[in-house]
Protein backbone atom coordinates (compact mmCIF):
# COMPACT_ATOMS: atom_id res chain seq x y z
CA UNK A 1 0.00 0.00 0.00
CA UNK A 2 1.63 3.53 -0.49
CA UNK A 3 2.46 5.64 2.15
CA UNK A 4 1.09 9.03 2.47
CA UNK A 5 4.11 10.50 0.58
CA UNK A 6 6.18 11.95 3.88
CA UNK A 7 9.45 9.82 3.98
CA UNK A 8 10.00 10.97 0.11
CA UNK A 9 8.44 14.48 0.68
CA UNK A 10 6.45 13.93 -1.95
CA UNK A 11 2.79 15.53 -1.89
CA UNK A 12 -0.05 13.03 -1.31
CA UNK A 13 -2.11 13.48 -4.46
CA UNK A 14 -6.03 15.01 -4.44
CA UNK A 15 -6.96 10.87 -5.49
CA UNK A 16 -4.98 9.32 -3.27
CA UNK A 17 -5.77 11.91 0.14
CA UNK A 18 -9.84 10.77 -1.36
CA UNK A 19 -8.89 7.30 -1.04
CA UNK A 20 -7.13 7.81 2.30
CA UNK A 21 -10.30 9.58 3.66
CA UNK A 22 -12.76 6.91 2.27
CA UNK A 23 -10.77 4.19 3.39
CA UNK A 24 -10.96 5.60 7.30
CA UNK A 25 -14.74 6.36 6.73
CA UNK A 26 -14.95 2.23 5.89
CA UNK A 27 -12.43 1.53 8.76
CA UNK A 28 -15.31 3.45 11.12
CA UNK A 29 -17.93 1.49 9.88
CA UNK A 30 -16.35 -1.80 9.82
CA UNK A 31 -15.51 -1.26 13.16
CA UNK A 32 -19.18 -0.80 14.46
CA UNK A 33 -20.05 -3.91 12.43
CA UNK A 34 -17.80 -6.11 14.12
CA UNK A 35 -18.87 -4.58 17.36
CA UNK A 36 -22.64 -5.99 15.72
CA UNK A 37 -23.67 -2.43 14.77
CA UNK A 38 -26.42 -3.43 12.20
CA UNK A 39 -27.43 0.13 11.50
CA UNK A 40 -23.31 0.28 10.57
CA UNK A 41 -24.47 -2.54 8.45
CA UNK A 42 -27.17 -1.18 7.02
CA UNK A 43 -25.22 1.53 5.69
CA UNK A 44 -22.63 -0.73 4.12
CA UNK A 45 -25.88 -2.55 1.86
CA UNK A 46 -27.33 0.60 1.03
CA UNK A 47 -23.83 2.25 -0.28
CA UNK A 48 -23.08 -1.10 -2.41
CA UNK A 49 -25.36 -3.46 -3.20
CA UNK A 50 -26.60 -1.90 -6.05
CA UNK A 51 -22.83 -2.30 -7.45
CA UNK A 52 -22.90 -5.96 -6.32
CA UNK A 53 -25.92 -7.45 -8.12
CA UNK A 54 -25.21 -5.18 -11.45
CA UNK A 55 -21.45 -6.91 -11.73
CA UNK A 56 -23.07 -10.46 -10.68
CA UNK A 57 -26.32 -9.91 -12.76
CA UNK A 58 -23.80 -9.08 -15.88
CA UNK A 59 -21.14 -11.93 -14.99
CA UNK A 60 -24.14 -14.72 -14.62
CA UNK A 61 -26.96 -13.61 -17.26
CA UNK A 62 -29.56 -14.08 -13.89
CA UNK A 63 -31.43 -12.00 -11.50
CA UNK A 64 -32.06 -15.15 -9.24
CA UNK A 65 -28.09 -15.87 -8.88
CA UNK A 66 -27.21 -12.03 -8.63
CA UNK A 67 -29.46 -11.97 -5.47
CA UNK A 68 -27.99 -15.37 -4.37
CA UNK A 69 -24.05 -13.93 -4.75
CA UNK A 70 -25.43 -10.38 -3.29
CA UNK A 71 -26.28 -12.45 0.08
CA UNK A 72 -22.90 -14.30 0.08
CA UNK A 73 -21.07 -11.50 -0.69
CA UNK A 74 -22.60 -9.34 2.27
CA UNK A 75 -23.05 -12.24 4.42
CA UNK A 76 -18.75 -12.30 4.32
CA UNK A 77 -18.45 -8.91 4.62
CA UNK A 78 -20.65 -8.94 8.18
CA UNK A 79 -18.33 -12.16 9.23
CA UNK A 80 -14.80 -11.19 8.18
CA UNK A 81 -15.59 -7.39 9.54
CA UNK A 82 -13.40 -8.14 13.07
CA UNK A 83 -10.17 -8.84 11.05
CA UNK A 84 -10.46 -5.92 8.45
CA UNK A 85 -7.76 -4.21 7.84
CA UNK A 86 -8.64 -0.92 6.34
CA UNK A 87 -5.43 0.35 5.25
CA UNK A 88 -5.28 -2.47 2.50
CA UNK A 89 -8.24 -1.42 0.42
CA UNK A 90 -12.21 0.23 0.36
CA UNK A 91 -14.99 -1.64 1.13
CA UNK A 92 -16.12 -0.63 -2.77
CA UNK A 93 -13.56 -2.38 -3.55
CA UNK A 94 -12.87 -5.70 -1.80
CA UNK A 95 -17.20 -6.28 -2.62
CA UNK A 96 -16.26 -6.03 -6.40
CA UNK A 97 -13.49 -8.70 -5.51
CA UNK A 98 -15.05 -10.60 -3.88
CA UNK A 99 -18.42 -10.44 -6.32
CA UNK A 100 -16.22 -11.58 -9.42
CA UNK A 101 -14.44 -14.42 -7.43
CA UNK A 102 -17.85 -15.45 -6.19
CA UNK A 103 -19.23 -15.47 -9.66
CA UNK A 104 -16.13 -17.06 -11.34
CA UNK A 105 -16.48 -19.71 -8.80
CA UNK A 106 -20.48 -20.26 -10.15
CA UNK A 107 -19.76 -20.17 -13.67
CA UNK A 108 -17.01 -22.18 -12.70
CA UNK A 109 -19.56 -25.25 -11.56
CA UNK A 110 -21.75 -24.49 -15.01
CA UNK A 111 -21.96 -26.91 -17.54
CA UNK A 112 -19.72 -25.01 -20.23
CA UNK A 113 -22.50 -25.52 -22.89
CA UNK A 114 -25.36 -24.09 -21.09
CA UNK A 115 -25.02 -20.87 -23.03
CA UNK A 116 -27.45 -20.83 -25.87
CA UNK A 117 -26.20 -19.93 -29.76
CA UNK A 118 -26.69 -16.61 -30.49
CA UNK A 119 -29.31 -16.70 -33.30
CA UNK A 120 -27.74 -15.64 -36.51
CA UNK A 121 -28.89 -12.39 -37.56
CA UNK A 122 -29.91 -11.48 -41.08
CA UNK A 123 -30.98 -7.98 -43.02
CA UNK A 124 -29.40 -4.57 -42.80
CA UNK A 125 -29.49 -2.43 -39.69
CA UNK A 126 -32.70 -1.34 -39.90
CA UNK A 127 -33.34 -4.73 -38.56
CA UNK A 128 -32.46 -3.16 -35.07
CA UNK A 129 -36.30 -1.23 -35.50
CA UNK A 130 -37.91 -4.55 -35.78
CA UNK A 131 -36.61 -5.87 -32.45
CA UNK A 132 -38.33 -4.29 -29.28
CA UNK A 133 -36.35 -2.79 -26.47
CA UNK A 134 -36.41 -5.91 -24.25
CA UNK A 135 -35.38 -8.15 -26.98
CA UNK A 136 -32.16 -5.81 -28.04
CA UNK A 137 -31.19 -5.66 -24.12
CA UNK A 138 -31.74 -9.46 -23.92
CA UNK A 139 -29.87 -10.02 -27.41
CA UNK A 140 -26.84 -7.59 -25.86
CA UNK A 141 -27.28 -9.55 -22.85
CA UNK A 142 -26.77 -13.24 -24.70
CA UNK A 143 -23.95 -11.91 -26.27
CA UNK A 144 -22.10 -10.42 -22.91
CA UNK A 145 -22.81 -14.16 -21.28
CA UNK A 146 -20.61 -15.46 -24.66
CA UNK A 147 -18.01 -13.76 -23.91
CA UNK A 148 -15.14 -15.52 -21.70
CA UNK A 149 -15.55 -14.78 -18.11
CA UNK A 150 -12.72 -12.65 -17.69
CA UNK A 151 -13.27 -10.61 -20.64
CA UNK A 152 -17.07 -9.86 -19.45
CA UNK A 153 -15.93 -8.76 -15.87
CA UNK A 154 -13.15 -6.63 -16.96
CA UNK A 155 -16.04 -4.95 -19.54
CA UNK A 156 -18.43 -5.10 -15.88
CA UNK A 157 -16.34 -3.20 -14.14
CA UNK A 158 -14.49 -1.04 -16.51
CA UNK A 159 -17.52 0.21 -18.56
CA UNK A 160 -20.79 -0.27 -16.58
CA UNK A 161 -18.98 0.32 -13.04
CA UNK A 162 -17.13 2.75 -14.41
CA UNK A 163 -13.66 2.08 -12.18
CA UNK A 164 -11.02 3.22 -13.44
CA UNK A 165 -8.37 1.18 -15.33
CA UNK A 166 -5.91 0.90 -11.89
CA UNK A 167 -9.15 -0.31 -9.61
CA UNK A 168 -10.31 -2.88 -12.30
CA UNK A 169 -6.71 -4.03 -12.48
CA UNK A 170 -6.62 -4.11 -8.16
CA UNK A 171 -10.04 -5.99 -8.37
CA UNK A 172 -9.44 -8.46 -10.92
CA UNK A 173 -5.64 -8.81 -9.07
CA UNK A 174 -4.20 -8.61 -13.00
CA UNK A 175 -2.10 -5.83 -14.36
CA UNK A 176 -3.30 -2.81 -16.10
CA UNK A 177 -2.02 -4.30 -19.31
CA UNK A 178 -3.83 -7.46 -18.90
CA UNK A 179 -7.16 -5.60 -18.35
CA UNK A 180 -6.42 -3.72 -21.13
CA UNK A 181 -6.10 -6.57 -23.41
CA UNK A 182 -9.12 -7.77 -22.03
CA UNK A 183 -11.27 -4.81 -22.69
CA UNK A 184 -10.10 -4.81 -26.51
CA UNK A 185 -10.57 -8.58 -26.98
CA UNK A 186 -13.73 -8.06 -25.43
CA UNK A 187 -15.15 -4.99 -27.06
CA UNK A 188 -13.65 -6.33 -30.22
CA UNK A 189 -16.26 -9.55 -30.39
CA UNK A 190 -18.97 -8.13 -29.91
CA UNK A 191 -18.49 -5.25 -32.18
CA UNK A 192 -18.44 -8.06 -34.29
CA UNK A 193 -21.61 -9.95 -33.02
CA UNK A 194 -23.70 -7.27 -32.27
CA UNK A 195 -22.79 -5.14 -35.76
CA UNK A 196 -26.20 -5.23 -37.24
CA UNK A 197 -27.37 -3.52 -33.91
CA UNK A 198 -24.48 -0.45 -33.42
CA UNK A 199 -24.72 0.48 -37.08
CA UNK A 200 -28.31 1.44 -36.93
CA UNK A 201 -26.84 4.19 -34.31
CA UNK A 202 -24.25 5.46 -36.73
CA UNK A 203 -25.41 9.63 -37.61
CA UNK A 204 -25.64 8.28 -41.62
CA UNK A 205 -27.78 5.01 -40.71
CA UNK A 206 -30.41 4.42 -42.58
CA UNK A 207 -33.95 5.54 -41.23
CA UNK B 1 -2.18 8.68 -46.19
CA UNK B 2 1.22 9.30 -44.56
CA UNK B 3 2.89 6.66 -42.30
CA UNK B 4 2.27 8.73 -39.23
CA UNK B 5 -1.18 9.16 -39.66
CA UNK B 6 -1.41 5.25 -40.25
CA UNK B 7 0.25 4.93 -36.91
CA UNK B 8 -1.95 7.73 -35.64
CA UNK B 9 -5.01 5.72 -36.74
CA UNK B 10 -4.32 2.30 -35.39
CA UNK B 11 -3.36 4.06 -32.00
CA UNK B 12 -6.69 5.39 -32.02
CA UNK B 13 -8.48 1.94 -33.14
CA UNK B 14 -6.98 0.61 -30.21
CA UNK B 15 -8.03 3.29 -27.49
CA UNK B 16 -11.74 3.08 -28.98
CA UNK B 17 -11.78 -0.96 -28.81
CA UNK B 18 -10.09 -0.82 -25.32
CA UNK B 19 -12.05 2.25 -23.87
CA UNK B 20 -14.90 3.45 -25.28
CA UNK B 21 -15.54 6.44 -26.76
CA UNK B 22 -16.20 8.63 -23.37
CA UNK B 23 -13.19 10.38 -24.38
CA UNK B 24 -12.66 11.02 -19.86
CA UNK B 25 -11.93 8.01 -20.01
CA UNK B 26 -8.62 7.76 -22.10
CA UNK B 27 -5.29 7.61 -21.35
CA UNK B 28 -4.59 10.88 -20.34
CA UNK B 29 -1.23 11.75 -21.57
CA UNK B 30 -2.98 10.90 -25.31
CA UNK B 31 -5.98 12.47 -24.98
CA UNK B 32 -4.67 15.70 -26.65
CA UNK B 33 -3.22 14.07 -29.49
CA UNK B 34 -5.90 11.29 -30.49
CA UNK B 35 -8.63 14.93 -29.89
CA UNK B 36 -6.81 17.07 -32.76
CA UNK B 37 -6.06 13.46 -34.79
CA UNK B 38 -10.48 13.76 -34.65
CA UNK B 39 -10.56 17.28 -35.48
CA UNK B 40 -8.84 17.06 -38.91
CA UNK B 41 -9.39 13.65 -39.95
CA UNK B 42 -12.71 12.36 -41.11
CA UNK B 43 -11.47 8.34 -40.92
CA UNK B 44 -11.02 9.20 -36.97
CA UNK B 45 -14.03 10.24 -37.08
CA UNK B 46 -16.00 7.24 -38.60
CA UNK B 47 -13.73 5.58 -35.67
CA UNK B 48 -15.41 7.44 -32.90
CA UNK B 49 -18.57 7.49 -34.32
CA UNK B 50 -18.95 3.60 -34.80
CA UNK B 51 -17.17 3.13 -30.92
CA UNK B 52 -20.03 5.46 -29.51
CA UNK B 53 -22.61 3.52 -31.07
CA UNK B 54 -21.19 0.16 -29.80
CA UNK B 55 -20.88 1.82 -26.63
CA UNK B 56 -24.53 2.97 -27.01
CA UNK B 57 -25.51 -0.82 -27.73
CA UNK B 58 -23.48 -2.48 -25.05
CA UNK B 59 -25.33 -0.07 -22.75
CA UNK B 60 -28.22 -2.37 -23.11
CA UNK B 61 -26.98 -5.73 -21.39
CA UNK B 62 -29.21 -5.18 -17.95
CA UNK B 63 -27.73 -4.54 -14.86
CA UNK B 64 -30.09 -4.74 -11.66
CA UNK B 65 -31.16 -2.48 -8.96
CA UNK B 66 -31.55 -4.21 -5.50
CA UNK B 67 -35.09 -4.83 -4.22
CA UNK B 68 -35.52 -3.61 -0.47
CA UNK B 69 -37.09 -7.26 -0.04
CA UNK B 70 -33.16 -8.70 -0.90
CA UNK B 71 -31.98 -5.28 1.62
CA UNK B 72 -34.19 -6.63 4.02
CA UNK B 73 -33.32 -10.47 3.67
CA UNK B 74 -29.56 -9.67 4.00
CA UNK B 75 -29.98 -7.82 7.29
CA UNK B 76 -32.08 -10.55 8.59
CA UNK B 77 -29.78 -12.97 7.87
CA UNK B 78 -26.81 -10.87 9.23
CA UNK B 79 -28.99 -10.39 12.46
CA UNK B 80 -29.65 -14.34 12.71
CA UNK B 81 -26.27 -15.10 11.78
CA UNK B 82 -25.25 -13.35 15.01
CA UNK B 83 -27.32 -15.19 17.10
CA UNK B 84 -26.14 -18.39 16.04
CA UNK B 85 -22.17 -17.38 16.26
CA UNK B 86 -22.81 -17.21 19.93
CA UNK B 87 -24.08 -20.40 20.37
CA UNK B 88 -21.62 -22.66 22.32
CA UNK B 89 -21.96 -26.31 22.03
CA UNK B 90 -20.41 -27.95 24.68
CA UNK B 91 -17.87 -30.53 23.73
CA UNK B 92 -18.09 -34.19 24.30
CA UNK B 93 -17.54 -36.61 21.91
CA UNK B 94 -18.07 -35.45 18.33
CA UNK B 95 -16.73 -35.27 15.34
CA UNK B 96 -15.38 -32.27 13.21
CA UNK B 97 -18.06 -30.54 11.27
CA UNK B 98 -17.90 -31.51 7.56
CA UNK B 99 -16.56 -28.56 5.84
CA UNK B 100 -19.43 -25.82 5.19
CA UNK B 101 -20.36 -22.14 4.92
CA UNK B 102 -19.78 -21.02 8.18
CA UNK B 103 -20.05 -17.89 10.08
CA UNK B 104 -17.54 -15.86 11.64
CA UNK B 105 -15.65 -16.02 15.05
CA UNK B 106 -16.82 -15.76 18.41
CA UNK B 107 -16.10 -12.55 19.80
CA UNK B 108 -18.95 -12.43 22.57
CA UNK B 109 -17.24 -13.89 26.03
CA UNK B 110 -20.31 -15.59 27.13
CA UNK B 111 -21.44 -15.62 31.31
CA UNK B 112 -20.05 -18.55 33.61
CA UNK B 113 -23.21 -19.48 34.19
CA UNK B 114 -24.13 -19.94 30.04
CA UNK B 115 -21.00 -22.24 30.03
CA UNK B 116 -22.37 -23.97 33.08
CA UNK B 117 -25.56 -24.72 31.48
CA UNK B 118 -24.10 -25.94 28.65
CA UNK B 119 -21.88 -28.14 29.96
CA UNK B 120 -24.42 -29.49 32.12
CA UNK B 121 -26.61 -30.19 29.36
CA UNK B 122 -23.17 -32.01 27.45
CA UNK B 123 -23.00 -34.59 30.29
CA UNK B 124 -26.42 -35.46 30.04
CA UNK B 125 -26.08 -35.44 25.70
CA UNK B 126 -23.38 -37.62 26.88
CA UNK B 127 -25.12 -39.82 29.13
CA UNK B 128 -28.08 -40.60 27.19
CA UNK B 129 -25.55 -41.15 24.02
CA UNK B 130 -26.76 -38.89 22.38
CA UNK B 131 -23.97 -36.10 21.55
CA UNK B 132 -22.97 -36.77 18.69
CA UNK B 133 -26.45 -36.64 16.90
CA UNK B 134 -27.30 -33.13 18.83
CA UNK B 135 -24.14 -31.77 16.95
CA UNK B 136 -24.63 -33.23 13.87
CA UNK B 137 -28.01 -31.74 14.12
CA UNK B 138 -26.92 -28.28 15.26
CA UNK B 139 -24.02 -27.91 12.40
CA UNK B 140 -27.02 -28.80 10.03
CA UNK B 141 -29.64 -26.37 10.98
CA UNK B 142 -26.62 -23.38 11.56
CA UNK B 143 -24.76 -24.28 8.29
CA UNK B 144 -21.54 -24.23 9.84
CA UNK B 145 -18.10 -25.70 9.93
CA UNK B 146 -16.13 -25.64 13.54
CA UNK B 147 -12.95 -25.93 15.00
CA UNK B 148 -12.09 -27.18 18.70
CA UNK B 149 -11.11 -24.38 21.05
CA UNK B 150 -10.49 -23.92 24.53
CA UNK B 151 -11.56 -21.23 26.99
CA UNK B 152 -12.19 -20.73 30.98
CA UNK B 153 -11.27 -24.49 31.03
CA UNK B 154 -13.81 -25.25 29.29
CA UNK B 155 -13.54 -27.04 25.97
CA UNK B 156 -16.49 -25.50 23.07
CA UNK B 157 -16.67 -25.45 19.53
CA UNK B 158 -15.56 -21.74 17.61
CA UNK B 159 -17.44 -21.02 14.14
CA UNK B 160 -15.25 -20.17 11.70
CA UNK B 161 -15.44 -18.55 7.97
CA UNK B 162 -15.09 -20.70 5.17
CA UNK B 163 -12.15 -20.31 3.28
CA UNK B 164 -12.75 -19.22 -0.28
CA UNK B 165 -10.72 -17.76 -3.11
CA UNK B 166 -11.79 -14.50 -2.03
CA UNK B 167 -9.66 -15.23 1.85
CA UNK B 168 -6.66 -12.98 2.04
CA UNK B 169 -8.35 -9.89 0.91
CA UNK B 170 -9.26 -8.40 3.63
Amino acid sequence: MPSDGSKSGRETSPVEASRSEARKADQELMDRVAHGDAQAFQQLVDAGIDRVTSVARRMLGDDAEAEDIAQEVFLRLWRQAEKWDGGRAQVSTWLYRVTVNSCIDRLRGRREDTVEELPEVRGEATQQQKLEEGDLQEYVDRAMQKLPERQRMALALFHYENLSMSDVAETMDISVEAVESLLARGRRTLKQSLKSHWTAYLPDAPE
Amino acid sequence: MTKRENKDLKRLEDILDTYGAVRSRWPESERKSLESLIRRDVAAQRMLAEAAALDRIIDMAPGMIASQDLKDRILAAAMNDSEKEARVIPFGSRKRGASQPGVGQVRTYWPAAALAASFAFGLYLGVAGLGDQAYDGAVEVSGLSSEASEWGGVTYWLDYGSVTSTEGIL
